[in-house]
C-alpha cells in the first residue's frame, strides 16, 4: 500500500513539476516531437525505398545479345544450359522480330526503323532474370555468359538500381545524422526543463531532505518528468507521421505516383515500431533528466 | 539520545568550529545550547542531523553513529528529528496546512492520516483557524509556530531548535519557549540553541555552553 502511495505521490509531483513551467514543457515536447518525427519518417521512407529497390532488383534482367553468325543449334544449347542453371530464374529467347516489336512499343516515334535502315538492325538475344537480386551474383553471371562464343555483348539492366541504392544510402546516413543531432537538441531541452523545475522547487527539495524523505522520493519525480516529456514527444511524432502519411496518400491518389506512394508509405509504422519509439523516447528522456538533475536531486 | 564523544569539526583551512566537544543528552531531556555568535551552536546541531560529518570523534544520535552513517541511511536518522530554524523556512507558495502536510506527504503518509495529523498539530500550536492562510499573511510568531507544527508533524523523538526566537520580540519568544516546554512535557527530547539570556534563564533547562568551538560548561545531565 505504501508503494502505491509512493507511486501516486511521484506521479503527482512529476506532473506538478511539468506544470510549473508549461511553456518550457511544451517546447521540450515539440523539440522531441520534431526530432522523432524526422527519425521515424526516415525509418518509414527508408523501409519503403529498400522494399522498392529490392522489388526492382528482383525484376532486373540481363540482356544477352547474340552474334548474327551464331548457329541456331549453339544458341538453343546455350539457352537450355542457362535455363538449367539454378542461379537463373527465367530465360527468354527474344527473336529479332520480337525485339523490333518491343522497340516499336518503347519508341513509337522510331517505329519505322527497319524501313529507314532497309532491314531490322536488332540482334537476337536471351533475357535472363537472376534468381537472386544480389548485384554481385548478377555481375558474375553476366561475365560468365559474356564469355560464350555465341554471345556478342551483355547488358546488365541494374546499374541504375545500384546508383539509386547508393544515393539512398547517402540520404539515409545524412538523415540519420541530422535526426540524431535534433534528438540531442530535444534531449537537451528536456534536461533544461527538468533542471529548471528542480531549481524552482529548491526549498521543497531541501525540506524533503531535512525531514528524511527518501532520496528516491526526490529523484523519482525528476526522472518521471523526463520520461513523460520524451513519451509525449514520441506520441506527437507518431501522430504527426500518421497525419502526414494519410495526407500524402490522399493528395497523390489518382496520380501516376499513387502506386509508388502506397508502396513506400504502406500502412505506416507498425505497432511494434510505435511502442519502440515511445519506450525509446521515454528512456532517453529519463536519462536526460537524470543527467541534468545530477547530484542536485539526491544530495 | 545524543552522545558527543570528543567531537571536532574543522572546515577547510580554518580554526575548528567545534573542538574536542563531549556531552551526553539522555532521552526526554530539555537542553539549551548557548554561546556567542560563532561559538559552534549551529555546527553542533548540523552534526546531529548529519548535515555535516565530524572531522574527529563520534556523534551518536538515537543509537546511530552519525559520522559513519552511509548516505542512504541519513533519511532514517532525520525521520527521528524535527528541526526549527530562526528564519522559519516555510514554503511561501503553500498554505499553512500545506506546509505542515507537505512533510507527511514526503514521508508517504496516507491522505486521511495526513489531514488528521495536520489539523491536530495546527490546533495544538493554536493555528487551526489559520490553516488555509498563506505564510506571508502571518506574524513572525505565528510563522514560527507553523514551523514548529511542521517539525512535530511526523512525531519526531528529538526536536532541534536553532535560534527559533532570533526574529521575534520578547513576548513572542516566551510563547515559543512555552510551546517547546509543552513538547518536552509530552516526552520529546528538545535541544534549543540560543544566545538569549532571558530565554535561557526562563527555560530552567540544563545549559551546554560553547565558546569559540570549545565546551565551557556541559551543565549536569538530568
Amino acid at each position: 500500500m505504501k508503494i502505491v502511495r509512493f507511486a501516486f505521490e511521484v506521479v503527482r509531483a512529476a506532473l506538478s513539476d511539468l506544470g510549473r513551467s508549461p511553456v518550457a514543457s511544451l517546447l521540450a515536447i515539440l523539440a522531441m516531437g520534431v526530432a522523432i518525427f524526422l527519425l521515424a519518417g526516415f525509418v518509414l521512407v527508408g523501409r519503403g525505398v529498400e522494399a522498392l529497390l529490392s522489388h526492382w532488383a528482383s525484376q532486373a534482367s540481363i540482356e544477352v545479345y547474340l552474334r548474327d553468325d551464331a548457329p541456331d543449334e549453339e544458341v538453343a544449347l546455350l539457352a537450355r544450359s542457362l535455363a538449367a542453371d539454378p542461379a537463373i530464374r527465367r530465360v527468354e529467347q527474344i527473336s529479332r522480330e520480337r525485339a523490333l516489336a518491343e522497340f516499336r512499343q518503347l519508341f513509337p516515334d522510331l517505329a519505322d526503323i527497319d524501313g529507314l535502315l532497309g532491314e531490322n538492325p536488332l540482334p537476337r538475344s536471351l533475357r535472363l532474370v537472376p534468381a537472386s537480386p544480389d548485384p554481385t551474383t548478377a555481375r558474375a553471371l553476366a561475365r560468365q555468359v559474356g564469355a560464350h562464343p555465341a554471345v556478342d555483348s551483355v547488358r546488365l539492366d541494374r546499374e541504375w538500381i545500384d546508383t539509386l541504392a547508393r544515393l539512398g544510402a547517402v540520404l539515409r546516413w545524412s538523415t540519420a545524422v541530422g535526426s540524431l543531432v535534433l534528438l540531442l537538441a530535444g534531449l537537451t531541452t528536456i534536461g533544461s526543463v527538468v533542471r529548471l523545475a528542480l531549481d524552482d522547487k529548491r526549498d521543497e527539495v531541501a525540506l524533503m531532505r531535512l525531514v528524511g524523505a527518501p532520496a528516491s522520493f526526490v529523484l523519482a519525480p525528476v526522472l518521471l518528468s523526463g520520461a513523460l516529456l520524451g513519451a509525449a514527444g514520441a506520441a506527437v511524432a507518431v501522430w504527426g507521421l500518421d497525419l502526414v502519411r494519410l495526407a500524402a496518400l490522399a493528395w497523390l491518389e489518382g496520380t501516376p505516383l499513387a502506386g509508388l506512394a502506397s508502396f513506400m508509405l504502406g500502412t505506416g509504422l507498425d505497432a511494434a515500431s510505435r511502442l519502440a519509439l515511445l519506450a525509446g523516447a521515454s528512456a532517453a528522456g529519463l536519462v536526460a533528466a537524470g543527467l541534468a538533475a545530477g547530484r542536485a536531486a539526491v544530495r | 539520545m545524543i552522545v558527543f564523544d570528543r567531537v571536532t569539526k574543522r572546515y577547510r583551512h580554518s580554526e575548528p568550529a567545534l573542538d574536542d566537544v563531549s556531552f551526553h543528552v539522555p532521552p526526554g531531556e530539555f537542553v539549551v545550547v548557548t554561546g556567542p555568535s560563532g561559538a559552534g551552536k549551529t555546527t553542533l546541531l548540523q552534526l546531529i542531523y548529519r548535515e555535516i560529518a565530524p572531522t574527529r570523534g563520534r556523534v551518536i544520535v538515537a543509537g546511530m553513529d552519525v559520522g559513519r552513517l552511509p548516505f542512504r541511511q541519513v533519511p532514517r536518522l532525520r525521520r527521528k528529528i524535527g528541526i526549527v530554524f530562526q528564519d522559519f523556512r516555510l514554503l511561501p507558495r503553500r498554505t499553512v496546512a500545506e506546509n505542515v502536510s507537505f512533510v507527511l506527504r514526503a514521508l508517504a503518509w496516507p491522505a486521511d492520516r495526513r489531514r488528521e495529523r495536520t489539523r491536530r498539530v495546527l490546533e495544538w500550536v493554536g493555528l487551526g483557524h489559520r490553516a488555509s492562510d498563506w505564510p506571508a499573511e502571518l506574524s513572525g510568531g505565528e510563522q514560527q509556530r507553523v514551523a514548529i507544527a511542521r517539525a512535530l508533524a511526523a512525531e519526531p523523538r528529538l526536536l532541534l531548535a536553532d535560534e527559533p526566537t532570533g526574529n521575534l520580540d520578547a513576548e513572542r519568544s516566551l510563547e515559543i519557549l512555552g510551546l517547546l516546554h509543552e513538547i518536552h512535557a509530552r516526552g520529546t527530547t528538545v535541544l534549543l540553541a540560543t544566545h538569549d539570556r532571558e530565554l535561557i534563564e526562563r527555560s530552567g533547562a540544563r545549559v551546554i555552553a560553547l565558546r569559540a568551538g570549545r565546551l565551557v560548561d556541559a551543565g549536569a545531565a538530568a
